[in-house]
Protein backbone atom coordinates (compact mmCIF):
# COMPACT_ATOMS: atom_id res chain seq x y z
CA UNK A 1 0.00 0.00 0.00
CA UNK A 2 1.33 3.80 -1.23
CA UNK A 3 1.95 6.40 1.87
CA UNK A 4 -1.70 7.55 3.09
CA UNK A 5 -2.96 10.73 1.95
CA UNK A 6 -4.63 11.24 5.14
CA UNK A 7 -4.07 9.74 8.46
CA UNK A 8 -7.85 10.61 9.64
CA UNK A 9 -10.62 8.32 8.48
CA UNK A 10 -13.24 10.32 6.10
CA UNK A 11 -16.86 10.90 7.83
CA UNK A 12 -19.66 10.73 5.16
CA UNK A 13 -23.30 9.20 5.67
CA UNK A 14 -24.82 5.68 5.14
CA UNK A 15 -27.88 4.10 5.90
CA UNK A 16 -27.83 0.45 7.45
CA UNK A 17 -30.58 -1.95 7.92
CA UNK A 18 -31.43 -2.90 11.98
CA UNK A 19 -32.34 -6.62 12.08
CA UNK A 20 -32.05 -8.45 15.03
CA UNK A 21 -28.59 -9.86 14.57
CA UNK A 22 -27.01 -6.06 14.54
CA UNK A 23 -26.22 -3.97 11.42
CA UNK A 24 -26.75 -5.05 7.61
CA UNK A 25 -26.01 -3.14 4.57
CA UNK A 26 -29.01 -2.94 2.25
CA UNK A 27 -28.24 -5.50 0.49
CA UNK A 28 -28.03 -7.86 3.38
CA UNK A 29 -24.47 -7.95 4.07
CA UNK A 30 -24.00 -8.18 8.08
CA UNK A 31 -21.82 -5.50 9.97
CA UNK A 32 -19.80 -6.86 12.87
CA UNK A 33 -18.94 -5.22 16.11
CA UNK A 34 -15.67 -4.36 16.45
CA UNK A 35 -14.40 -5.24 13.29
CA UNK A 36 -13.95 -2.93 10.44
CA UNK A 37 -16.70 -3.80 7.34
CA UNK A 38 -14.23 -4.73 4.23
CA UNK A 39 -15.37 -4.33 0.52
CA UNK A 40 -15.43 -7.20 -1.79
CA UNK A 41 -16.30 -6.79 -5.25
CA UNK A 42 -18.99 -8.68 -7.03
CA UNK A 43 -17.77 -7.83 -10.64
CA UNK A 44 -14.97 -10.36 -10.37
CA UNK A 45 -17.36 -13.17 -10.70
CA UNK A 46 -19.42 -11.71 -12.96
CA UNK A 47 -19.09 -13.12 -16.17
CA UNK A 48 -20.71 -9.60 -18.41
CA UNK A 49 -18.71 -7.33 -20.33
CA UNK A 50 -19.32 -5.21 -17.30
CA UNK A 51 -17.90 -7.59 -15.24
CA UNK A 52 -14.36 -8.20 -17.47
CA UNK A 53 -14.44 -4.51 -18.11
CA UNK A 54 -14.36 -3.96 -14.30
CA UNK A 55 -12.13 -6.96 -13.46
CA UNK A 56 -9.35 -5.69 -11.26
CA UNK A 57 -7.41 -7.95 -8.44
CA UNK A 58 -9.33 -8.46 -4.95
CA UNK A 59 -6.86 -6.90 -3.26
CA UNK A 60 -6.90 -3.21 -5.09
CA UNK A 61 -10.56 -2.02 -3.92
CA UNK A 62 -11.78 -0.33 -4.81
CA UNK A 63 -11.11 0.73 -8.49
CA UNK A 64 -11.86 4.37 -9.96
CA UNK A 65 -13.68 2.49 -13.05
CA UNK A 66 -15.64 -0.22 -11.16
CA UNK A 67 -18.58 -0.09 -8.85
CA UNK A 68 -16.79 -1.70 -5.49
CA UNK A 69 -16.58 -0.15 -2.23
CA UNK A 70 -18.50 0.59 0.76
CA UNK A 71 -20.92 3.40 -0.43
CA UNK A 72 -21.33 6.57 2.25
CA UNK A 73 -22.48 9.97 0.89
CA UNK A 74 -20.51 13.71 1.72
CA UNK A 75 -23.78 15.07 3.32
CA UNK A 76 -26.99 13.64 5.09
CA UNK A 77 -29.05 16.32 2.52
CA UNK A 78 -28.33 13.76 -0.64
CA UNK A 79 -29.75 10.53 1.74
CA UNK A 80 -32.85 12.60 2.27
CA UNK A 81 -33.31 13.81 -1.14
CA UNK A 82 -33.03 10.33 -2.75
CA UNK A 83 -35.04 9.18 -0.07
CA UNK A 84 -32.46 6.36 1.51
CA UNK A 85 -32.35 7.35 4.72
CA UNK A 86 -36.02 5.89 4.84
CA UNK A 87 -35.00 2.44 4.67
CA UNK A 88 -33.38 1.80 7.51
CA UNK A 89 -31.15 4.00 10.47
CA UNK A 90 -29.13 5.95 9.02
CA UNK A 91 -25.56 7.44 10.96
CA UNK A 92 -21.97 8.17 10.39
CA UNK A 93 -19.37 6.25 9.05
CA UNK A 94 -15.41 6.25 9.02
CA UNK A 95 -13.97 5.20 5.89
CA UNK A 96 -10.41 4.40 5.22
CA UNK A 97 -7.80 2.27 2.84
CA UNK A 98 -8.23 2.78 -0.24
CA UNK A 99 -10.71 5.60 -0.66
CA UNK A 100 -12.49 6.64 -4.51
CA UNK A 101 -13.92 10.43 -3.65
CA UNK A 102 -17.03 11.04 -6.26
CA UNK A 103 -19.26 14.57 -6.39
CA UNK A 104 -21.68 13.71 -3.83
CA UNK A 105 -20.13 10.67 -1.52
CA UNK A 106 -17.34 8.11 -1.36
CA UNK A 107 -16.46 4.56 -1.88
CA UNK A 108 -14.25 2.71 0.15
CA UNK A 109 -11.81 -0.35 1.06
CA UNK A 110 -13.15 -0.02 4.40
CA UNK A 111 -15.85 1.22 7.08
CA UNK A 112 -17.47 1.36 10.50
CA UNK A 113 -19.80 3.12 11.95
CA UNK A 114 -19.11 5.89 13.92
CA UNK A 115 -22.54 7.46 15.17
CA UNK A 116 -26.53 5.76 14.42
CA UNK A 117 -28.97 8.22 14.38
CA UNK A 118 -32.42 6.28 15.23
CA UNK A 119 -35.90 7.70 13.88
CA UNK A 120 -38.54 7.75 17.03
CA UNK A 121 -41.13 5.69 15.19
CA UNK A 122 -38.45 3.21 14.12
CA UNK A 123 -38.56 1.95 17.60
CA UNK A 124 -39.58 -1.24 19.36
CA UNK A 125 -42.78 -0.50 20.81
CA UNK A 126 -42.40 -2.53 24.66
CA UNK A 127 -38.99 -1.92 26.60
CA UNK A 128 -37.90 -5.23 26.74
CA UNK A 129 -37.81 -5.44 22.92
CA UNK A 130 -36.46 -1.73 23.17
CA UNK A 131 -33.86 -3.26 25.37
CA UNK A 132 -33.10 -6.09 23.75
CA UNK A 133 -32.52 -4.64 19.89
CA UNK A 134 -30.58 -1.25 21.45
CA UNK A 135 -27.84 -4.27 22.64
CA UNK A 136 -27.44 -4.88 19.22
CA UNK A 137 -26.46 -1.39 18.29
CA UNK A 138 -24.68 -0.83 21.33
CA UNK A 139 -21.85 -3.53 20.75
CA UNK A 140 -20.76 -1.61 17.87
CA UNK A 141 -19.62 1.54 20.20
CA UNK A 142 -20.70 4.48 17.87
CA UNK A 143 -22.62 7.17 19.16
CA UNK A 144 -26.49 6.77 19.08
CA UNK A 145 -28.99 9.46 18.80
CA UNK A 146 -32.85 9.88 18.46
CA UNK A 147 -33.32 11.56 15.72
CA UNK A 148 -37.01 13.43 14.73
CA UNK A 149 -39.11 13.10 12.09
CA UNK A 150 -36.96 14.82 9.53
CA UNK A 151 -33.65 12.80 10.60
CA UNK A 152 -32.20 15.90 12.55
CA UNK A 153 -30.52 15.29 15.49
CA UNK A 154 -30.27 17.72 18.17
CA UNK A 155 -25.94 18.93 17.94
CA UNK A 156 -25.89 18.57 21.83
CA UNK A 157 -28.25 15.72 22.26
CA UNK A 158 -27.45 12.91 24.40
CA UNK A 159 -26.70 9.85 22.98
CA UNK A 160 -29.06 6.77 24.22
CA UNK A 161 -25.75 5.50 26.50
CA UNK A 162 -26.39 8.71 28.63
CA UNK A 163 -30.10 8.12 28.73
CA UNK A 164 -30.52 4.48 29.51
CA UNK A 165 -29.47 2.02 32.70
CA UNK A 166 -26.28 0.93 33.23
CA UNK A 167 -27.31 -2.22 32.80
CA UNK A 168 -28.47 -2.21 29.52
CA UNK A 169 -25.20 -2.16 28.05
CA UNK A 170 -23.98 -5.65 29.95
CA UNK B 1 -26.69 4.96 -4.53
CA UNK B 2 -25.95 7.54 -7.00
CA UNK B 3 -22.94 9.34 -5.64
CA UNK B 4 -22.12 10.89 -8.87
CA UNK B 5 -18.44 10.71 -11.15
CA UNK B 6 -15.76 9.54 -9.65
CA UNK B 7 -13.05 12.67 -8.90
CA UNK B 8 -10.22 11.00 -7.20
CA UNK B 9 -8.48 7.77 -5.52
CA UNK B 10 -6.94 8.71 -1.85
CA UNK B 11 -5.24 6.16 0.32
CA UNK B 12 -6.45 6.53 4.53
CA UNK B 13 -4.69 5.51 7.40
CA UNK B 14 -6.24 2.56 8.83
CA UNK B 15 -8.44 3.56 11.36
CA UNK B 16 -8.16 2.04 14.78
CA UNK B 17 -11.14 0.30 16.45
CA UNK B 18 -12.10 0.12 20.09
CA UNK B 19 -11.04 -3.44 21.38
CA UNK B 20 -13.73 -5.35 23.07
CA UNK B 21 -12.45 -6.58 26.98
CA UNK B 22 -15.02 -9.27 28.03
CA UNK B 23 -13.57 -8.00 31.62
CA UNK B 24 -15.07 -4.46 31.47
CA UNK B 25 -18.31 -3.06 30.89
CA UNK B 26 -19.02 -2.24 27.00
CA UNK B 27 -19.12 1.58 27.89
CA UNK B 28 -16.80 1.70 30.69
CA UNK B 29 -16.95 4.96 33.21
CA UNK B 30 -13.95 6.86 33.98
CA UNK B 31 -11.97 6.18 36.92
CA UNK B 32 -12.92 9.41 40.22
CA UNK B 33 -9.97 9.30 42.72
CA UNK B 34 -11.30 8.63 45.79
CA UNK B 35 -11.54 11.43 47.80
CA UNK B 36 -10.28 11.76 51.52
CA UNK B 37 -13.55 11.71 54.32
CA UNK B 38 -14.41 14.92 54.95
CA UNK B 39 -13.58 15.69 59.11
CA UNK B 40 -16.71 15.55 61.48
CA UNK B 41 -17.47 19.20 63.10
CA UNK B 42 -15.40 20.01 65.58
CA UNK B 43 -12.64 17.58 64.31
CA UNK B 44 -9.23 19.00 63.75
CA UNK B 45 -7.79 17.88 60.65
CA UNK B 46 -4.07 16.16 61.03
CA UNK B 47 -1.37 18.11 60.06
CA UNK B 48 0.75 16.65 56.64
Amino acid sequence: MKAPDYVSAIVGYRVWRWEATGLQSLNGEPWFPNRPFVASCRALTLETVVGAEAAHKMNDIPQAKCTCGVYATKGLDHLRETQYWRQGIHGKVNLWGTVVEHELGWRAQCAYPKALFLPRDGLPFSLAAIQSRLKTLIAYRAEIFVADPNGNTSRYGRTIQDMIPQDWTT
Amino acid sequence: MQIGEPLRTIVVEPLELPVSDPRRDPISQPEVPKSEPEPEPGQVPASR
